[in-house]
């Protein structure tokens, strides 16, 4: 397959691939990001102290410097010291081992629902009710079935990811544009081939945007397992340091998180871009 | 002379959504198209004829009466009548050249063979230096290029057109209904063409028939006796203003 050889400047009608704003380039959209934050630190640092004690609002160069302590650890080699890697060790392995099981559950069932009128009518009226339990309503059962721990948040996070992965599956195969079937069925294909052919490339953007959704929900349930008392990861770090009075810990960790959904959605869409030249959005 | 396509006493009836009503598209209505010919079906939005098409390719089934291609009666698709459609059909994920080798290349064809004529057919339709380009990349008026290319690389006996430049702008439908008058030239299958657009299937059509409103039937079927080969300019002469008072008269009168 030749890709990537013509020029991409085309005449018109043909869908812009890129946005070029006024701020076009990576640093300027960068920049009016900061923006915000820049403003939201300015208001910590001179009405935290009005409004808050230190423990409920640290302020920012505190929460910075425990933060660097917390990352790249210290000579005093505290109780936050440099735990940062082994704690993003552990939680990074129960998302990725919950978000494969979540997903490898969601996607073949999301197919079978979507093309399969007989298993949507068995399983779509069940998914729809247990879908309808918040996460967090799992969390008793959770710990009853596997204990506090591990298994409990690898468990959460599956379930997780596994509904936004098999609903996005599901409306991928249904809003397949029908005349692409037909297309191929006048053009040759067996109904068998018109499905692999076809069908299945027709569904991916939105499988892989249920992939992506189903990533950043991994992070949330992780998040949750891990409050039912792990010794390592950023939630049970971030439960531990609410216990131990941190509250620069417990900022560290929101903001560390947070960070890393971003982070880690980042290369995950660019590859799914480049793997299927399809727009994921 | 048996017919190539023949619809026989053809009635389409269907069930409205919305409404919950019966409603008859189609009305008995007897059709026979000629190996070679180029018929344009003239109707009305809703009075059936893209039913007679879907008919016709096997995407759709008829409640009653038979559709016959080659005496035999079709049942499902085959690649022998290839569908170009109004909007979309082109498969997003593949190139302009992958989308027209799509047709052969699943057929099990040798990709020695259909690799040259891929390039061939894309070069007829005027996209050879677009080959590599995505759909996504291409306007729209390109992307029906594509999608005639890639029946015409299947070497269809018969070609089914949905109103493929019903969705494009005056001037973009021009060029194309000149590049399909140029590629008829040379590609000797037969074409079903439906239009809602007079002067369109005046100018592309060996053989115009207008369909009344729901529930169609054909109401006038009249042979275009314009010089072939033809461009746009004939629009302007006599003879056609002539055909298109005729058919405008029998639109009309058509209920």
């Amino acid at each position: 397959m030749a890709t990537g050889s013509a020029a991409m400047s085309l005449p018109a009608g043909g869908s812009a691939t890129r946005r070029e704003g006024r701020f076009g380039e990576t640093g300027g959209r960068v920049a009016l990001g900061l923006v915000l934050p820049l403003v939201v630190l300015t208001a910590w640092q001179l009405l935290g102290p009005v409004l808050f004690t230190e423990y409920q609002l640290p302020p920012p160069a505190k929460v910075l410097q425990s933060a660097w302590v917390y990352v790249v650890g210290d000579a005093a080699g505290g109780q936050y010291s440099g735990t940062f890697v082994t704690d993003l060790t552990a939680s990074l392995q129960r998302v990725l081992s919950g978000f494969a099981v979540g997903s490898l559950v969601g996607v073949p069932l999301g197919l079978a629902i979507g093309f399969s009128r007989r298993v949507a009518q068995v399983v779509e009226p069940s998914i729809s009710v247990l879908r309808s339990i918040p996460g967090i309503a799992w969390l008793p059962l959770a710990i009853i079935w596997f204990g506090f721990g591990h298994t409990s948040s690898v468990f959460l996070v599956a379930l997780g990811s596994f509904f936004p992965v098999c609903i996005s599956t599901i409306q991928g195969v249904r809003f397949i544009d029908p005349n692409l079937v037909l297309a191929s069925l006048t053009l040759g294909a067996s109904r068998r081939q018109a499905v692999t052919s076809v069908a299945l490339p027709a569904a991916i953007p939105s499988v892989l945007n249920g992939l992506r959704l189903g990533l950043a929900y991994s992070w949330i349930y992780m998040i949750l397992g891990e409050f039912t008392g792990v010794n390592k990861g950023l939630g049970a770090a971030l439960m531990h340091a609410r216990d131990t009075m941190r509250t620069d810990i417990v900022i560290t960790l929101m903001i560390i998180i947070g960070l890393l959904g971003v982070i880690t959605d980042w290369p995950v869409q660019r590859l799914f871009q480049r793997v299927f030249r399809t727009d994921v959005r | 002379m048996s017919a190539l396509l023949s619809f026989q006493n053809i009635t389409k009836e269907f069930v409205d959504k919305r409404s919950g009503r019966s409603v008859r598209a189609l009305a008995g209505l007897d059709l026979d198209i000629h190996e070679r010919e180029f018929v344009c079906v003239l109707g009305p939005s809703g009075c059936g004829k893209s039913t007679l098409l879907a008919a016709a390719a096997g995407n759709d089934t008829v409640t009653s009466g038979h559709v016959r291609f080659d005496g035999q009666v079709v049942e499902r698709q085959h690649h022998s009548r290839g569908m170009v459609f109004q909007v979309g059909a082109v498969f997003p994920w593949l190139t302009a050249f992958e989308n027209v080798c799509y047709g052969p290349k699943i057929r099990g064809i040798d990709r020695k063979v259909y690799e040259p004529k891929a390039r061939e057919v894309l070069a007829a339709v005027g996209l050879s230096d677009f080959a590599d380009h995505y759909p996504r990349q291409l306007s729209g008026g390109m992307r029906q290029r594509v999608a005639i290319a890639r029946c015409l690389a299947n070497e269809p006996r018969l070609l089914l057109m949905d109103e493929p430049f019903g969705a494009l702008d005056a001037q973009t439908r021009l060029t194309l209904q000149d590049l399909l008058l140029q590629v008829r030239e040379s590609y000797d299958g037969t074409v079903l063409f439906v239009t809602h657009d007079v002067d369109e299937a005046i100018l592309l059509g060996d053989r115009v028939v207008v369909m009344s409103p729901r529930p169609g039937r054909v109401v006038l079927d009249i042979p275009i006796e314009l010089p072939r080969p033809r461009d746009s300019s004939v629009e302007t002469s006599d003879a056609f203003v002539t055909i298109k008072r005729r058919l405008r008269d029998a639109i009309a009168h058509a209920d």
